[in-house]
């Protein structure tokens, strides 16, 4: 880490020198006057205490994927019934180590992708370009300023949070080797590390695209974008982006602008990389989420596809070819074996490309992929390959030839009965294909176990077809930062529990059942007032649905950060400003230190602000990241069926009255104060138990009884709309009285009566010794 | 009929379920002293039958309590003389694996828990949890799948197979009690 050398006055025969700070070589100016907290820049075990408390109340939950170790020479080693491997490990402490080692390829993902971007900006605008997210915002990056204890003013200052985050994330490595860490509390405790890092790369990541690019600065009214798979026009030529990275993608409108062509190419993009092209340019488009990656460019609609990194298929490059589409790969993380044309002229690259001699190639510089891109659509899109009528027939053609094995659908991760659909598909019924299309993740392991070698993807695109074209959506494009406004309009009303949540729906689109159940639980949630965030694909899938109306819900609910509304954030790094959201509500309202002060600020946020993260279709290793980054500041995560596959959970018991205790900072007493919030981490295994699990965690020691009651009354009432009865345990929340919903008091208070319920206070709820000095 | 996992690739390691044939039930039923009965949220299993009457009946048969999972609680509700308790399966399974839980009724852990009409994959990480972190309880699988990760499952079968093997197994818990 950066040390620091203050020099208050030097004079000497070849300068005077007053006012002076270095940072290893390099001179900040210190315009910050808020003291350092107790923990800027913390190093693997700075934060260890905390940690250590959370994972006593929210005890870690395994659910082994696989019972066996093979990371080491020694191994395989079975580790079932209590057995050890030969380094010594049990099942507990090599489950920890797996989840850490998720969790670092997720930080490791957002670090690189903050790394790449921010080298691409400071090169073409300058280390010196100031980070300005907007009017209304001057707490610009809540996390920089809690982890790292620093307040960035320009974009060479993050060069600094990312040194230090490539450091942790080599150290926390370095612990999952055999031979090193040896206790599951502590790769959990340094799963937290990973994850709190993670989230910091995020902000870096978009406060610095957000400053350098045109963006759109938190605003409530950012533009309605085309989504969807319909959405693309294919009479024009048709740029294809995936991935994360904006930089290749924000050239090719670059370059489109220059030569005054904008408009007749097609920009569109899937994955996170869409939501940041039409946050650069409302011409762009989102074809959808990951979920969609595999049918779209299978349809051989994109003459050229533009891949960056995160979240590709890996066998994307192949697909693209089989229907001519021509691909650039553009950054390290992704070289497919493909010759590197960075440095031959662009004239040459071009000609390679569209006469097919390299249909694929590697460049290496977003400027030149820019031009490169648009110059072969130009020149391939007359006599592009789209897939014809007789192409198609011979897909459905293919389906004849299933003998009815059932493979499909036991390789199916969602275990949607496809060997049904594709047997009735034979029988020239295609419903059941084209409503497999909803639910389907796209991600073909039932035909590649296919003994038949049946296209099922394909059919199901075909038998799809009509619900793709019409597939035509409005989302919100992704707003970046909450506004401290909002946050002063909104903050008190939040940690008092008035407005009963915040609830953010966040993560990839790997869903039990479709997005429809996406959609229907924010529109839930905004009906009932919560605030509703969104971001990455879950933003996207909140879109692909529209009512009776024909609206979406972000043509429904305005964007702002308030009761009723749904905020789309952005891309997988705006995930920051949800969490960002929160640490400004504890700076702007209740007037909390940020500076190196996390485990305050985590205090603050566990015990007072009601916000839950959704992650229905969390898959990908970020997401662990992510979530596990949400956890250390206090703030839990649901995630659907598929999440258990993560392996962990973090886990209350409302059972055990000792691990809800708290300080009163009042009067330093340990006072009871409920299983709120019960669990860190929780899989649901439907959207019913989301709904309602959802509505229970908001709930938070500090709540007022006004705001307790109304959390209590949508807790009571989802849970009688959804499960049939009034809750069990809704006893456990109640401290006195007041906090009851007033149309079931006298109904409540006799249940209270027989489970021999007593009041207890309301405490000023904390975990940390110190607050209590602090009150004093 | 097949003793493979049902998803073809959730291969645990070598510890895998024996299989469990419905004549063997009844026998190994009378031998639990406090079993659970569980009901997942696989919604498809209660199309066009009247499982829920079945499964109402094994656990009265087998004198144990029925906890559903919250997706499918309405559909229990209405049952007279079972108790019926609606909870995340993932909290459920935190607690059968402390063996000093004090259960529903205040008196201790179970001793074994019957799996229903749980979402594959889901079920199968939950079993997991079980296999290594429960010792003390018996884990039997009676859904349509194979699965690897509990103690006793039955094997694979068609949905209407399985139908009939439950209905059979209602049968021969009744005979085996008169
Ligand atoms: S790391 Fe340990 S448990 Fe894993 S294979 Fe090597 S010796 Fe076995
Ligand atoms: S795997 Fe192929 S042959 Fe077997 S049921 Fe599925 S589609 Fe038919
Ligand atoms: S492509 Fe769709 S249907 Fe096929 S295995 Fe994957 S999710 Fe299932």
């Amino acid at each position: 880490m950066a040390t620091k050398l203050s020099i208050n006055e030097l004079k000497s025969s070849f300068a005077n020198i007053k006012g002076l700070e270095l940072l290893i070589g390099k001179i900040i100016e210190e315009e910050w006057d808020e003291i350092v907290g107790p923990t800027p820049y913390p190093s693997i075990i700075d934060l260890r205490a905390w940690d250590h408390r959370l994972l006593n109340r929210y005890e870690p939950f395994y659910s082994p994927l696989c019972d066996m170790c093979c990371l080491c020479t020694f191994g395989k080693c079975d580790l079932t019934k209590g057995k050890k491997g030969s380094c010594g490990i049990d099942i507990k402490s090599q489950q920890g180590k797996i989840v850490l080692i998720a969790c670092l390829m997720g930080a490791a993902c957002h670090a690189t992708h903050a790394r790449h971007l921010l080298d691409y900006l400071i090169k073409r605008k300058g280390r010196d370009y100031p980070i300005h997210l907007g009017e209304e915002i001057d707490l610009e990056a809540p996390l920089t300023r809690l982890v790292a204890g620093i307040k960035p003013k320009k974009l060479g200052d993050l060069e600094e949070v990312l040194d230090y985050i490539e450091k942790q994330i080599t150290h926390l490595l370095s612990a999952t080797a055999t031979g090193q860490e040896a206790n599951y509390i502590d790769f959990e405790s340094k799963a937290l590390h990973a994850g709190m890092i993670d989230n910091l790369a995020l902000e870096v990541a978009d406060i610095a695209q957000i400053s350098a690019l045109r963006f759109p600065k938190g605003d409530p009214e950012a533009p309605l974008v085309d989504l969807g798979m319909g959405v693309v026009d294919k009479s024009k030529p048709v740029i294809l982006c995936i991935g994360h990275n904006v930089a290749p993608g924000s050239e090719i409108i670059n370059y489109l602008e220059k030569e005054g062509i904008y408009g007749s190419v097609e920009v569109a993009g899937i994955c996170c990389t869409a939501h940041d092209l039409t946050r650069y340019s409302t011409g762009a488009k989102i074809v959808g989420p990951l979920s969609r990656q595999l049918i779209f460019v299978r349809s051989g609609v994109a003459d050229v596809m533009v891949l960056d990194e995160e979240c590709i298929r890996t066998d994307i490059i192949e697909e693209a070819k089989k229907v001519g589409t021509r691909v650039i790969v553009t950054t390290d993380q992704l070289c497919a074996n493909l010759p590197d044309m960075t440095k031959s002229p662009v004239d040459l690259i071009v000609k390679e490309i569209a006469s097919g001699n390299t249909p694929a190639v590697f460049i290496n510089n977003p400027a030149k992929v820019g031009e490169v891109a648009v110059k072969v659509a130009l020149e391939i899109a007359p006599s592009r390959r789209a897939s014809t009528i007789s192409e198609e027939k011979e897909i459905l053609n293919a389906v004849l030839r299933c003998r009815a094995c059932g493979r499909c659908r036991r390789n199916c991760p969602a275990d949607l009965p496809i060997d049904d659909a594709v047997s009735a598909a034979r029988d020239k019924n295609l419903d059941l294909l084209a409503q497999i299309y909803d639910r389907c993740l796209n991600c073909a392991r039932c035909e590649s176990d296919c003994p038949e070698h049946i296209p099922i993807v394909s059919a199901i695109r075909v038998a799809a077809m009509e619900k793709i074209r019409n597939e035509k959506y409005k989302v919100r494009s992704g707003r970046g930062p909450i506004k401290d406004t909002e946050i002063r309009n909104v903050g008190r009303s939040i940690v008092m529990g008035e407005i009963p949540g915040v609830i953010a729906f966040v993560g990839c689109a790997n869903y039990p059942n479709g997005n429809k159940e996406l959609v229907e639980m924010a529109d839930e949630f905004a009906k009932r007032r919560y605030i509703v965030l969104a971001s990455g694909c879950s933003a996207m899938d909140i879109a692909r649905y529209k009512d009776e109306d024909g609206q979406t819900l972000y043509e429904k609910y305005a964007g702002d950060f308030d009761a009723g509304c749904i905020v789309n954030t952005g891309s997988c790094v705006s995930n920051a400003h949800i969490m960002g959201a929160a640490v400004k509500i504890a700076n702007i309202f209740a007037k909390r230190k940020l500076r190196g002060n996390f485990e305050e600020i985590a205090d603050y946020i566990l015990n007072r602000i009601g916000a839950v993260a959704i992650a229905w279709g969390a898959q990908h290793q970020k997401a662990a990241a992510i979530a596990t980054g949400a956890n250390r500041l206090g703030i839990p995560v649901i995630l659907g069926p598929q999440g258990a596959k993560f392996r962990r959970a973090f886990l209350g018991r409302q059972d055990k009255k000792e691990k809800w205790m708290v300080y009163n900072a009042r009067t330093g007493e340990k006072v009871y104060a409920g299983p709120a919030p019960e669990h860190l981490l929780y899989v649901a295994e439907t959207k019913e138990e989301a709904m309602v699990t959802a509505a229970r965690l908001v709930m938070r020691p500090n709540d007022t009884s006004k705001g307790r009651m109304i959390k209590l009354s949508h807790y009571i009432d989802l849970h009688q709309k959804l499960y049939g009865m009034i809750p069990d345990d809704f006893h456990l929340f109640v401290r006195n009285e007041s906090d009851l919903p007033i149309t079931m008091k006298d109904q409540l208070l006799k249940i209270l009566k027989e489970r021999k319920w007593e009041p207890v206070e309301i405490p000023d709820p904390t975990l940390l010794e110190r607050q209590i000095v602090r009150m004093e | 009929m097949s003793a493979t996992p049902w998803q073809i690739a959730d291969i645990p390691g070598p510890k895998q379920a024996h299989v469990l044939r419905v004549e063997m039930f009844p026998k190994i039923a009378k031998t639990l002293k406090r079993p659970l009965m569980v009901v997942g949220s696989r919604k498809e299993a209660f199309e066009g039958n009247d499982l829920e009457k079945y499964i109402v009946e094994l656990a009265k048969l087998m004198n144990s309590p029925l906890v559903v999972s919250p997706g499918l609680c309405k559909n229990f509700i209405n049952f007279k003389d079972i108790k019926v308790i609606c909870m995340g399966i993932e909290d459920l399974i935190n607690r059968l694996k402390d063996k000093d839980w004090k259960g529903f009724d205040d008196e201790g852990n179970y001793d074994a828990v019957i799996f229903i009409a749980g979402i594959y994959y889901f079920q199968s990480l939950m079993l997991s949890t079980l296999k290594h972190f429960a010792p003390h309880l018996k884990t039997f699988s009676i859904d349509r799948f194979y699965h690897p990760n509990a103690e006793f499952s039955f094997e694979n079968m068609s949905e209407k197979r399985w139908i009939q093997e439950i209905k059979s197994l209602v049968g021969m818990m009744k005979s085996s009690l008169h």
